[in-house]
């Protein structure tokens, strides 16, 4: 399999070399194809030499993997400590039959302790015999596959449009200095200042953002397989780079039932886990399911997650006196903005009442969409912060528990409920009738050995 | 009010002073051990850190202010300034000194505070990955240190204690987090 590990270098060379070659005025394009090829023979070197050191071998009960050229590192594992051998199989490695083996422990993160990057399929099935390891092809194991209209739904859905409008907004700006900044006109006095104009101009920005966010959830998302193999689910997605995952299903603290503003309203969302890290490994959230019926949420967890396949049934509320307390605070924030908008452009009044009419509708979804309920050693909390997220967590997994009281809460008999886990998610209810919350406290505390 | 006497449940029930011992819901106690006399000068100093360059920028500005600019402003920004002081670099940190709590079970660290929002956070001992003593500079001039815990979710803290106590509940934390648990 040699050095065409080392493809993606190698094209990116060549590429280099000839674009260099072709795009230089003064030099000949004989001299650039020399430079390409000349690029392309060094990549090779480098890569045959890389792989020339990089060596595994299982010796004494421990799987012995060396690498690198002028400091060589050894990293050694007792195979009494590999929990699973995860392969992945990349558009270059299929091109070439071998396969990406990840390593895993116990301590070791989703990357898996040791990468080899090329194995040929003898070569793979030799070292999980060696490491006592079943064959996974040869059971038939639990799986969920993101299908290409799914897919397309998914990117439709994809909740990245507000992330990306600032990015657009950054593009523009860099590009008004790259393309008007010399001749000094700029394109700030360019934008048009009709109405028509603005609607014009915001609506291109907005699709243009929404296409990005398409293409990226497209690129993200592309290929997306969940895998159960007994304790460990592997997560695969990527068209681009290839990501995959493996998760000890005892690390997955809690699921997180995302449903988004534009899923929602079809009855679909998409499943996160919240797994516990170790302090010097960042703790993952990632996504289990990408898009899934809300309905169809409770049987894909009995097949993945079984510890936290709530039944779907209706959550606890906070008391009607609560209500006034979600509407308020966000009404007066909207209308406090829109008042100093008001103030620094008065032509601009009318978002006065329009923004506090957005925060007291905010507010009230907020108020019906929160709820909780403990499910035997499990709790479901759920709240609203744009998407409806439904936490689903164990209960003897809870990091951490707290109840607050502000003074106005004190004065109608209320409290808000917190948890944290392990991922460092919370979840949040808030203006619980205080005795109830304080109970659902106790509950949730940790009993005495 | 170290014991934690049930609450009447009518939700009009017009409450008391604000205590910490209003979030007493049911049986566990809450936390009694305050911390020590020290700890407020801690805390003060530490909000004068922040709110005293605040104060002086405030009255730099009104100093500077136009002659066109009413008097009025200027002196709204001083006044601003003075109260931001006394109220949030003094009073507040007292506030939450007195209402500090803790305490230090075998099962769960139990921490209670807040001046207006009164906050209770349990942390279960088996959920602590490790557990410090840290210092700084506005700790060392009181001889204060303070111990954090840290889970997988994150770390919380018990600020100001005297090195002595510090140590003995960093300690005590560590042997009763031992006990063996998957993460």
């Amino acid at each position: 399999m040699a050095a065409l590990d080392n493809v993606r270098e190698i094209l990116f060379a060549a590429v280099v070399g000839l674009i260099v070659g072709g795009g230089a005025g003064g030099m000949s394009s004989l001299l650039g194809l020399a430079l390409g090829i000349g690029g392309v023979a060094l990549a090779l070197g480098a890569g045959y030499v890389r792989w020339s050191n990089t060596t595994y071998r299982v010796t004494g009960g421990a799987l012995h993997f060396r690498r690198g050229v002028l400091t060589p590192d050894e990293t050694t594992i007792p195979i009494a400590r590999i929990e699973a051998i995860d392969a992945t199989q990349g558009p270059v490695q299929r091109l070439f039959g071998v396969h990406e083996l990840h390593v895993q422990t116990a301590g070791g993160g989703s990357g898996g302790e040791i990468v080899l990057r090329a194995v040929s399929d003898a070569a793979a099935r030799d070292l999980r015999e060696a490491a006592g390891l079943p064959d996974p092809t040869a059971v038939d194991l639990a799986e969920w596959r993101l299908g290409m209209g799914g897919l397309v739904v998914t990117a439709l859905t994809a909740p990245q449009i507000g992330v990306l409008l600032p990015l657009v907004g950054g593009l523009a700006a860099a590009g008004d200095d790259l393309f008007f900044g010399q001749r000094g006109e700029r394109l700030v006095d360019r934008l048009p200042t009709d109405a028509g104009g603005i609607a014009l101009l915001i609506a291109a920005v907005a699709g243009l953002a929404f296409l990005l966010s398409f293409l990226g959830a497209i690129v993200a998302f592309g290929g997306f397989v969940l895998v159960r193999d007994g304790d460990r689910l592997r997560i695969r997605r990527g068209i681009l780079q290839r990501r995959a995952a493996s998760i000890p299903l005892g690390r997955v603290h809690a699921v997180d039932v995302v449903e988004g503003a534009l899923r929602r309203p079809f009855g679909l969302a998409a499943l996160r886990v919240e797994t516990a890290g170790y302090r010097s490994e960042p703790a993952a959230a990632q996504t289990l399911v990408p898009l899934l019926r809300t309905s169809d949420v409770r049987d894909v967890l009995r097949e993945f997650v079984p510890g936290l396949a709530v039944e779907p049934s209706p959550l606890r509320r906070p008391p009607a006196r609560a209500r006034r307390r979600y509407v308020t605070l966000p009404l007066l924030a909207g209308a406090l903005a829109g008042a100093a908008a008001t103030v620094i452009w008065p032509p601009v009044w009318p978002v006065l009442p329009g923004l506090a009419l957005l925060g007291g509708i905010d507010g009230l979804l907020r108020w019906r969409a929160a709820g909780w309920r403990v499910d035997g050693s499990r709790i479901v909390i759920r709240q609203r912060v744009l998407a409806r997220r439904t936490l689903l967590a164990r209960v003897d997994r809870l990091q951490e528990l707290a109840l607050s009281v502000s003074p106005f809460q004190r004065r109608a008999h209320l409290a808000s409920f917190q948890l944290a886990v392990g991922s460092g998610r919370r979840g949040r209810v808030r203006h619980l009738d205080r005795d109830v919350a304080g109970s659902l406290f106790e509950r949730l505390r940790p009993v005495s050995p | 009010m170290a014991q934690g006497t049930p609450e009447p449940s009518h939700p009009s029930a017009p409450s008391a002073a604000p205590g910490p011992t209003e979030l007493a819901a049911a049986a566990t106690p809450e936390p009694t051990k305050r911390l020590p006399a020290e700890a407020r000068g801690y805390f003060v100093l530490g909000s004068l850190a922040v709110t005293l360059p605040f104060a002086i920028g405030c009255f730099v500005v009104a100093g500077a202010l136009s002659a066109d600019v009413p008097d009025a402003l200027g002196w709204g920004l001083r006044a601003t300034a003075v109260a931001v002081v006394v109220l949030g670099g003094i009073a507040l940190p007292l506030l939450r000194w007195r209402s500090w709590r803790y305490e230090v079970r075998d099962e769960e660290l139990d921490l209670l505070r807040g001046a207006a929002v009164v906050r209770r956070t349990l942390i279960p001992m088996t959920r602590v990955q490790h557990v410090d003593t840290t210092r700084n500079v506005v700790g060392d001039l009181f001889g204060l240190r303070s111990v954090v815990v840290h889970t997988a979710a994150g770390s919380n803290d018990i600020p100001a204690l005297r090195p002595a106590e510090a140590e003995a509940i960093r300690d005590r934390i560590a042997q009763l987090a031992r006990r063996p648990d998957e993460l």
